[in-house]
């Protein structure tokens, strides 16, 4: 049994090869390393057996020596539990960021320090007027102020408000925009299973690396928009929502839809998104309403939260409009409770004398149930058409007046005046007890909520960066390796050629020096 | 660990821009002043920061309360000089008066001084504070039946009765017989028509006669003649009985207008008694920033001013020395310690006035110790800190310059 001629050179041949496509992966390597969701590739040898045939059949005392250098895979390295643990920790962290970033925008509402924050400064005005108006009861000029004092403190209620509108339909805006945004990605990656599927299927023995990173990072996207789970079948990766909603089945998507509808909280008609998955790869389609309670990670939790939650605890806009609210119902309820109680001063409009002194006249006038203010700039809260038709319908005196009649002309009577102004230290008033410790309290709630999800989104961006670095760690391209590798390769490649050349120079021995004895 | 190149660049960048975070949180501390830049940053310091703020609100209100009734009670307080120098002045004229040595005509001299001082108690009584009168209770404006003001304190001309705001101060006694008539008669006016002051009424009568009121009215003329007797002028005696009806339509009108009996008038005094004008002056604690105008002049026909209107016509009649001296040297003295009562009450409230002025000033200071502990940064700290972080942000960059820089590539030729 002899060995074949050119034996050797094929095994220099599959050497060479090899180092080529090593050089071509490096070079592959070194050109994506700034790609984002580049996976480094690596490629897998192994080497070649003997023939099996000659080797069943090999006499004593014959070397079989393997065939060369062949590739097993072409393969990448990626650590799919770092993936899962990313994309968990990148959907709370999207949320508690989300979050962060919609309640740093309603902040200045809360924030005199830096300027803003009108209101409280505003209300102490009010009732630094009513103090005036208790010590000339009897003078227009106090009650001028104090009627401008109320348009003002309304005008800071509504300004407020308005902008906590305004910030609600940027979250509603968003939802919107997030839906399209998840429509958009699950549809990509169902394209993408596909042509993965076909090319592994045609391919068995490759990997479709490239398009698998873009998937990869598709899902890495996916997860800071919702919070998902995901399992990889047949080369397939199917998605759900966290309560099993199926978002992408092998190829089929199920996608998101955002319909207008009335406004739960100000009831305006269609001006209020509602998310409805409809999964329509069953027999019998059916669709399931997403809202704050069953999206509980990724910015579209963060919007919704931020749109929808009227709660304290994480609360978002619409808990900070009722606060508003309740302070201008218990300041308007209280202030007309303590003025109807009180006479009007008989003075004169324009030269019209006006009605005699009365009691039961309404300062402001603000039913809750509508709100200080709607988004089309209808103001809800606001003073009475008595005051504004006339200042002397401010009324201080807690008995009628009648210049007429020196008994009943109580100009000086202030005792209502007294009381106005007293509200303010008073801690019995509806709902919020006294009006400064409430508003105490709301500016806290909005910095503490804005302190509180900034701090959890800074840890857990921390985890998620030290995450990625595992990760990146462990499929990132490192140029002082893949440097070595080209240098790896380069001798390889070198080394093998050297063995054609030598195998040549066998063959030339052979070829044409051999038998030439006498000739 | 295996370490990569997006991992140094990644990490390199996230501590850079900690750092950059930091140098700028600092930054703005210390271009600010501020402890925090927005309220996220410090929610506790924010509630501290907004209670100091409040409680300062709150106490510039008080210290412009406490300011407005010094102002008022300081009003109060020269009226009140005022009537204690005419108590003074009245005593010593009493006291003259009542010897013997002094004729009819030094009394008659004597008795204009006393109407000086009456009408300045009652320039006085209607004293105001701005355009406010201030010993009136609520009725600061003064009342104007037919748009004529009329200060809270006037004079009826034709009895002389002092009033405050329909209350008829001369003809009512604190917790009279309830049954007691308080109506105006004849004898009212008849007993005043003695006197030099009636005559000046009666000429007031005149007067409006002239202006085709009530018919015009002779004094000197003698009613009692008959007809036909020399003398007789029955153009004036038509006159007397205008005048006499026109007085008895008078009363009548009078009557009718303050037709309060004495429960009412007592009701009535009792409400005016409690008329105090109050300001907030401390959380909880009013202040009265008026006196009580009963507790000035007295009540019923002893009140000063009506005692003065009393002295001046005896002394211009010729009351006799012992009437004068039982009929006013004690009350005078009586009503002057009233006063001084009154006096001191005044005193103790510009007190109280004084120290919550000095306690609101120490507040004041303390408040803004608060607000400025809860909102100000320490600057020596902050500049310490940013320098730091500066130094951190610096080397941070230098080896990331060094690490990132260089890689295998630049060491293979």
């Amino acid at each position: 049994m002899i060995r074949p001629t050119f034996y050797g050179l094929e095994i220099a041949k599959t050497g060479l090869y090899m180092s080529q496509l090593g050089m071509d992966v490096t070079a592959h390597n070194i050109a994506n390393v700034d790609t984002p969701g580049y996976t480094r590739q690596r490629v897998v040898t192994q080497s070649i057996d003997p023939f099996n045939a000659l080797y069943r059949l090999k006499p004593l005392n014959t070397y079989k020596v393997g065939g060369g250098v062949e590739l097993k895979i072409l393969d990448q390295i990626r650590d799919e539990f770092l993936d899962w643990q990313f994309r968990n920790e990148q959907s709370d962290y999207s949320k508690w960021a989300t979050r962060a970033q919609g309640l740093r925008y309603i902040e200045p509402l809360y924030d005199e320090f830096s300027g803003g924050g009108p209101l409280r400064v505003a209300i102490t005005e009010l009732f630094d007027a009513f103090s005036e108006l208790s010590r000339n009861p009897s003078d227009r000029e106090p009650r001028e102020a104090a009627r401008q004092a109320a348009l003002t403190m309304i005008e800071a209620f509504q300004q407020t408000y308005s902008n906590l509108l305004v910030q609600r339909d940027v979250q509603n805006q968003a939802i919107k925009g997030t839906a399209d945004a998840i429509n958009d990605i699950t549809e990509q990656i169902a394209m993408l299973n596909k042509t993965i599927n076909n090319y592994e299927y045609e391919n068995p023995m490759h990997m479709a690396n490239d398009l698998r990173d873009k998937r990869n990072l598709l899902l890495d996207q996916l997860s800071a928009l919702i919070d998902i789970k995901y399992e990889p079948a047949n080369g397939y990766v199917n998605i759900t929502t966290a309560d099993g909603i199926s978002l992408v089945n092998g190829l089929h998507v199920n996608k998101i839809e955002a319909r207008l509808d009335e406004d739960p909280i100000t009831k305006d008609a269609n001006s209020y998104y509602r998310l409805f998955l409809v999964d329509t790869n069953s027999a019998l389609p059916s669709e399931t309403e997403l809202t704050i309670k069953n999206v509980k990670g990724g910015e579209l939790a963060g919007h919704l939260q931020l749109r929808d939650n009227d709660g304290a605890s994480n609360p978002g806009v619409p808990y900070f409009m009722d606060r508003l609210n309740v302070l201008a119902n218990a300041i308007a309820k209280e202030i007309n409770a303590i003025h109807s109680m009180g006479y009007t001063f008989p003075g004169s409009e324009n030269g019209v004398a006006l009605d005699k002194s009365h009691n039961g006249v309404a300062f402001f006038e603000f039913d809750i149930t509508k709100g200080i203010c709607d988004a089309n700039g209808n103001i809800n809260f606001k003073l009475s058409e008595d005051i504004l038709e006339s200042v002397w319908n401010i009324a201080c005196s807690d008995e009628p007046i009648d210049l007429d009649d020196p008994i009943t002309a109580k100009g000086g009577n202030n005792r209502i005046a007294l009381l106005l102004e007293e509200l303010i230290n008073s801690t019995t008033l509806d709902t919020i007890g006294n009006i400064f410790s409430f508003m105490t309290t709301v500016t806290v709630e909005v910095a503490g909520a804005i302190k509180h999800a900034a701090s959890i989104a800074d840890s857990l961006g921390a985890n998620l960066l030290n995450i990625d670095n595992n990760r990146t760690s462990i499929s990132g391209v490192s140029l002082d390796e893949e440097m070595t590798n080209m240098i790896k390769y380069q001798h390889s490649y070198d080394a093998s050629a050297r063995m054609v050349t030598a195998m040549d120079e066998m063959l030339e021995t052979l070829i044409n020096r051999m038998g030439v004895v006498g000739r | 660990m295996r370490v990569t190149n997006s991992m140094l660049v990644s990490n390199f960048l996230h501590n850079l821009n900690t750092n950059m975070n930091k140098v700028s949180k600092l930054q703005t501390q210390l271009s600010s002043g501020r402890k925090f830049a927005s309220i996220s940053d410090d929610p506790v310091s924010t509630m501290y920061s907004m209670q100091a703020r409040f409680r300062l609100d709150n106490l510039a209100r008080y210290q412009e309360s406490v300011k407005m009734t010094k102002s008022w009670l300081t009003q109060a307080e020269t009226s009140v000089f005022d009537l204690n120098e005419v108590y003074k002045s009245a005593y010593e004229t009493v006291i003259d008066a009542a010897t013997d040595i002094k004729t009819p005509e030094d009394r008659r001299i004597m008795a204009a001084y006393i109407g000086q001082l009456r009408d300045h108690v009652l320039q006085t009584l209607n004293s105001t504070f701005g355009n406010k009168y201030i010993f009136a209770g609520f009725n600061t404006t003064g009342s104007y039946p037919g748009n004529q003001l009329e200060p809270p304190y006037k004079v009826d001309q034709l009895t002389g009765d002092l009033w405050l705001s329909g209350l008829n101060i001369t003809r009512y006694v604190p917790n009279y017989d309830p049954a007691y008539d308080l109506t105006l008669t004849r004898a009212d006016i008849g007993y005043n028509a003695i006197k030099e002051k009636a005559s000046m009424n009666v000429r007031l009568l005149a007067e409006k006669a002239a202006q085709k009121l009530v018919p015009a009215y002779d004094p000197t003329y003698n009613s009692s003649l008959l007809m036909g007797e020399a003398g007789f002028d029955k153009d004036k005696l038509n006159a007397y009985n205008d005048y006499i009806d026109a007085r008895d339509q008078y009363i009548d009108d009078y009557n009718e207008d303050f037709a309060l009996n004495g429960a009412e008038y007592q009701a009535l005094f009792e409400k005016l008694e409690v008329e105090q004008i109050e300001f907030w002056v401390g959380t909880g604690t009013k202040m009265d920033a008026v006196l009580s105008s009963f507790g000035l002049v007295g009540t019923g026909p002893e009140n000063l001013y009506s005692m003065l209107d009393n002295l001046y016509n005896d002394l211009m009649h010729g009351q006799s020395v012992p009437h004068i001296q039982n009929a006013y040297i004690t009350q005078l003295q009586n009503m002057q310690s009233g006063l001084l009562a009154k006096s001191a009450e005044l005193g103790g409230r510009m007190n109280r006035l004084d120290m919550l002025t000095n306690r609101y000033e120490m507040d004041f200071i303390n408040y803004t110790q608060l607000k400025s502990d809860a909102e100000d940064a320490d600057l020596a700290e902050l500049i310490m800190n940013f320098s730091m972080a500066m130094n951190v942000y610096n080397a941070a960059l230098s080896s990331g310059a060094m690490v990132i820089q260089k890689s295998l590539v630049d060491f293979i030729r």
